[in-house]
Formats: structure tokens, sequence, C-alpha cells
């Protein structure tokens, strides 16, 4: 194999099947993928069919703490997850720019397989092209996926009711600063490490224990953003308790020299949870038992208010309140 | 983080009991615009105080035809625009510069104006031009990067300048007395490298209770205290509560190097006009550095929206919810007028945090 990606290895010849055969074939390798036929059919278990898709264009493609590969894995099973979902098949299309590194493929691909092994779920599908330089940025990925639904199962963003409970599975904006810090320019030599992992499992033993009203990832947006969207859809309030939120001091460190706010950074490894407050006990000792829960905070509640509902108000450190809102356009660091 | 919570308690029972007639508080620095807003201060202090925004946020203040010079200027082939994050988004007449980003202008966001020499050595066939804008804070830092483009011969960096120097505007705003004002706070970071000294003329021409404060909750409230104590006891001085990095003299080192490279001069503040010798340019050797020996621009040029207030709220006259555009036409996502667009501009503040 050459060392880098050619247009001859999206023409659908020989170059092409050698890099299935070598990289995705060896990697992903499952009784589904090696039929290599046109499409993959799958078992129905008959129960509700949960399926969603994602893309990813993460720069830089390796970041402390993950890769591109492993947050194409992770984004799409934890929005399963959130469902309440228990995901099983993958499917992943990948856009390679001309001289991308084959070997920095294979870096990524092994990244995905370990972490498909590690979330329990298979990639039985995919497709591969190749454009002109310039046409792209190193690589695109995007992933589906399929997962089934007990018919027990009602976790929806509209769900949130008065008196509930919020929590936070761990440490905020771990991974926005993670990216954003890494990036050439700005010199920082601080490591932060990203959170993107798998959380299908937590939730799995989750929805086992408790009754769990909302369950979402708070992704782009940050926190902030994702309570929105709750607020809005169960028309309700959220109130956020500043001095529960947990930070790392180097993440908040990382937001203060910038002019950042860690609320609105990405998270790839957590969950909001909303929930009746007498779930509260069972939902800490459960949640805390996994290695990615062990920080897991109560962090507010739900309210209904006539004059704010649909809007997430946070109670700061000295006790004052102000309105927590939802991202608009790109946070831009600050002049002074 | 206990005794922070504790001491800001104490500080806002102290306040808020001696609080006995409505008070106007005025603050001069964007990150104190935002810091006020982002601890929550305004909801649990004493109605009667007000505590108002004055210009302190560098990109807001910068005038409309800067802003369209440096699209003017983006709109080059032959030039790479480079710029700090806050001024992309901040609207020209009919574009902005992230607009014109998007649609294949080469505008870079830099972290560091010393970012420029570098773009400017792997781009020799292009002009380099950072849009510079900001007050004392930052302008030791645009001043270095001169000073090494000089060192390094590098003869492709230029810069818009738009910086500007507080405390004429200041006088300027307390002379018209369009805002009535009994105290100021003022801006922590400018006090870092100009020292107490330059507040001096402005405590006694106009009587001003001022204290120097930093950005944490604890920290603002200590400087309202400080305040309202001094506007109780009917004094008025500068009170320095920020020692641990703000000196009498400043930053000796960072005060020579502006005065090396940069001279006084007339310029144009949005809402105010010009206010005389209240700008930087360039002088004597360093001239050179100035794109504007090489454009026919005149970023003096007053092309403001009519409906936009940002004018008027900058200078602490109207407050962001009286401007009819405000969460109308006009938001972070889609930003009218500069202070809506800087994260430390009032609009912007009240955006978020307030309604």
């Amino acid at each position: 194999m050459n060392n880098i990606i050619t247009l001859n290895h999206g023409s659908g010849g020989e170059s092409t099947n050698s890099i299935i055969n070598n990289i995705f074939l060896k990697h992903f390798n499952n009784e589904y993928l090696s039929q290599l036929n046109d499409a993959t059919i799958l078992e129905n278990q008959n129960k509700k069919i949960c399926f969603t898709t994602d893309s990813f264009v993460i720069d830089p493609i390796f970041f402390p703490g993950g890769d591109i590969g492993r947050l194409s894995i992770c984004g799409t099973v934890n929005d399963l997850a959130c469902m309440g979902a228990k995901p099983y098949y993958i499917s992943c299309g990948f856009i390679l720019e001309e001289s991308f590194l084959i070997s920095d493929l294979e870096r990524i691909v092994i990244s995905m397989a370990d972490t498909a092994k590690e979330a329990g779920v298979i990639i039985v599908c995919g497709d591969t092209k190749v454009v002109q330089k310039g046409k792209g940025d190193k690589i695109f990925i995007n992933t589906s996926g399929i997962g089934y639904i007990d018919d027990s199962i009602n976790i929806y963003a509209t769900n949130a009711q008065d008196g509930d409970l919020v929590f936070i599975t761990g440490n905020i904006g771990d991974h926005g600063a993670s990216v954003i810090s890494c990036r050439e320019e700005l010199g920082f030599e601080t490591e932060i490490l990203s959170d993107v992992c798998p959380v299908n499992g937590l939730v799995s033993d989750l929805i086992n224990v408790a009754n769990i009203h909302v369950l979402r990832d708070p992704t782009r947006g940050g926190v902030a953003t994702t309570l929105n969207e709750i607020a809005t859809k169960s028309n309700i309030t959220i109130e956020i308790d500043e001095n529960s939120l947990p930070i790392e001091d180097k993440v908040d460190g990382f937001c203060k020299v910038l002019g950042f706010d860690p609320l609105y950074l990405a998270n790839e490894g957590k969950l909001i949870i909303i929930a009746p407050k007498e779930e509260e006990q069972k939902i800490i000792e459960c949640i805390r038992k996994h290695k990615y829960g062990k920080n897991i905070r109560k962090i507010g509640r739900v309210c209904k208010y006539p004059s704010s509902n649909g809007m997430v108000i946070l109670n700061t450190f000295i006790g004052g309140k102000r309105i927590l809102d939802t991202l608009e356009g790109e946070m831009l660091p600050r002049i002074c | 983080m206990e005794n922070r919570e504790n001491l800001s308690k104490t500080l806002i029972d102290k306040i808020n009991n001696q609080i006995t007639k409505p008070l106007n508080l005025i603050e001069v620095c964007g990150t104190h615009t935002m810091s006020i807003a982002r601890t929550g201060i305004k909801t649990i202090l004493n109605n009667n105080l007000n505590l108002i925004s004055g210009p302190g946020c560098p990109v807001c203040v910068t005038s409309q035809g800067y802003i369209e010079g440096a699209l003017e200027l983006a709109n080059d082939d032959k030039n790479i625009i480079a710029t700090f994050g806050d001024m992309l988004r901040v609207p020209g007449k009919t574009t902005s510069l992230y607009e014109q980003r998007g649609k294949g202008a080469n505008i870079k966001m830099v972290y560091s104006p010393l970012d420029c020499l570098k773009i400017a050595n792997e781009n020799k066939d292009r002009r380099v031009i950072f849009l510079a804008v900001g007050f004392e804070t930052t302008t030791p830092a645009i001043a270095l990067t001169i000073k090494k483009a000089q060192e390094l011969d590098i003869n492709n960096f230029y810069i818009l300048c738009g910086l500007k120097t507080i405390f004429e505007c200041l006088e300027e705003l307390f002379n018209s007395q369009e805002v009535s004002v009994d105290g100021l706070i003022c801006p922590g970071n400018v006090s870092v490298i100009t020292g107490e000294k330059p507040y001096e003329n402005i405590v006694s021409k106009f009587k001003l209770p001022s204290v120097i404060c930093g950005f944490e909750d604890y920290e603002i409230l200590y400087g309202i205290d400080k305040l309202i104590s001094q506007i109780n006891k009917n004094e008025y001085k500068l009170e320095n509560a920020y020692q641990s990095v703000v000196s009498y003299q400043g930053n000796i080192t960072a005060q020579s190097i502006i005065e090396e490279v940069f001279e006084k001069t007339d310029s144009v503040w949005r809402g105010f006009g010009i206010v005389k010798n209240s700008g930087l340019k360039l002088k004597g050797d360093y001239e050179k550095y100035d794109i504007l020996n090489h454009y026919n621009i005149d970023i003096d040029r007053n092309i403001e929206n009519s409906l936009c207030m940002c004018g008027e709220i900058i200078k602490g006259i109207k407050k962001p919810t009286e401007c009819k555009l405000f969460r109308t036409y006009c938001s972070p996502g889609s930003p009218k007028g500069p202070c809506m667009v800087s994260t430390e501009g009032t609009c912007h503040t009240y955006y978020k945090y307030m309604r």
C-alpha cells in the first residue's frame, strides 16, 4: 500500500479493495461486514427501532483523550442511549482528502474498533469516498446507529416536570476546552483531556434502577444550551446552582484566561439526567459506581413559573440570579 | 469557595445597609460589565444602587468608519486581515468580517498580535494588516509587535490603528453631565498599565469617589463598599483595592514601550464623536507600519444605523432594553451594533444575563 490516500482509493477498484481489506475489515472484523454485501441484513428484535445519524468534522483529528474515530462512535452510541435505547449496529461513511496519511486512517479505524468493542456495538456497513486535495479537510466521518428500545421506556426532552431534580454525570466543558486548547496558535502547555466516552452502559444500569424523565448529552453548545432545549420542550423553568457545577481546575483556568464559559463548551461523555426527586439516592449510587460517573452532581431543579417557562436561571455563587441563555453564534475569545 | 461566598454575603449586607438614597456608580471596563452581570450582583443589591456601564469595551467604541475601512482592506486580495475575535462579527453597513471570511476573504483570527509576524513571514507576497483596537491594556503588546517587526526587518506587516486611551473620554463623559454619577469603579486591567496617577486629575476635577478593583464577585463588592463609604462621608479620593497587580506608577516598561512607538492623536468614539487626544498613532520610524500610508480610507466617517442606540448605551444614558432593535432584530447571533457583538458589550451582557 502507498502511504497516502489517492483518488484511486475512492474509485471502487483495486486500491479501494486494498484499504477495505487491510484497514476496515482487518479492524472492524465481524460476520456482517465480512460479507461485503451492498447492504447488511439485521435481525429484528421485535422491539421499537431507534435510529440516529451524526457527522464528524472535528479539527484537530487527534486531541488529548481521543480522536475523531472515538468521537464518531461515542456520538452516535450516546444519542441512542439518551432515548433509553440499547445501541447495536453502526454504519460509517468516510470522506477522505487526497494525501491523507494511511497510517492516520488506520490509527483512527483502530480507535473506532476499540470504542465499538467498549460500547458493545458492531460496525455492520460502511462507505469510503475520496475528494481532491483542498476539497475536504483530512477526514470527515458519518456514523448512523440502530438501537432497540423497550415499550416501557419513556424518556424524552418533553418530560421534565415541576419538582424534578437535575443532575450532571461529571465535570463540564472538558471536550470543548481540550479541543480549543490544543490549537497550535494558543501555545497552551497544560494538557486538558477530552471526556469522550460511550455512556450507554451507564444508561442501561440507570434505567433499570430509577424512573428517569429526561436524558441528554450536552454536546455542541454545552450544558447551558441543552438545558435550554429541555426547558423549551417541556415548557418549564430549570434552576441551576452555580456552586454545585463540577468543573476541573484546568478547564476553569483555561476558560478564565480566554474568556470562555464552561457551561457553553461541548461535552462528549456526560449526561444531563432529569428525574423525580425521590429517585435522587438511587441515581447517585448507580452512576457513581461507573468509571464515567464518579463525579456525578445534583446541579438544580425544575420549577414552573408563569413568566419564565422555557428559561434556565442560574443561582450565582453569591446568591444572585441570572439568565443562562442558549449559545448564539460562535464563542469568540475576547480582546482584553 | 465557602470563604469567598461568606465574604461576598457579608459585603452585600454591609452595602445594602449603607445605602440611604439613590446612587449611580459607573464602571468603564468591559470585563467589569461582564463580571457584574455574570455574578448577578445587581439582583441582590439594594434597588437604590444603579450600576451603569460606561464606554469600557474597545470594540463597542470603535467608529463605524473603522469597521468599513477594515472591510475595504479585506476586499483586497493583496491583504490578509488579522484580528482579535471580537472584531469579526461587528456589523458594517452591509456585511461583517465574519461574513466576508465565509465568502473566502483572507481574514484570520489571532489570539496575540505577535502571531501576525509569523503570518507575515509565511506570506511574503501579501500585506498582513492587524486591526489594532484596544485600550491601554492591549496597546503594549501591539507596540511590542511593531518593535519586533522592525527588529526582524518584516516589511509586509501593518496595522490599522484604532487604539484609544480611556482617560480623555472619561473627562468628556463627566464634563457633559449627560449621565449623573456618584462614584467611579475604575477599569482594573487598564490600571495595571497606567497605575493610579492618571485618575488623580479626574478625581479632583469632578470630586468623584473612585476605586480601582478586580473582577471577582467579592472584589467588585469590596470596591462598591469602599465607594459607598466615601459617598456617605462626603469624601472623594482614589482608593486602590487591586494592589496585588496595580501599583501607583503602573507598569513602567509597558508605558515606555507605548511612548516609544505611539503618540497621541484625536480619535472618534462611537456615541461621542471626536474626543481630543484620546487616540494613538504610530510615530517616527514606526509610521511606516500604518496601512493608511497605502490606502485613502477615512476611519472617522460616521455612518451608523440610525436606530442603533449603541452610542447612548455606551455613555450610560440609555439601557439596551430601551433600544427598539434589542431582542427584536438585534441579538448575539445577528448583531446590529458592536455592543451586541462583543462578549463584554453592554447589550450582549443584557441579552445573555438579564431580562
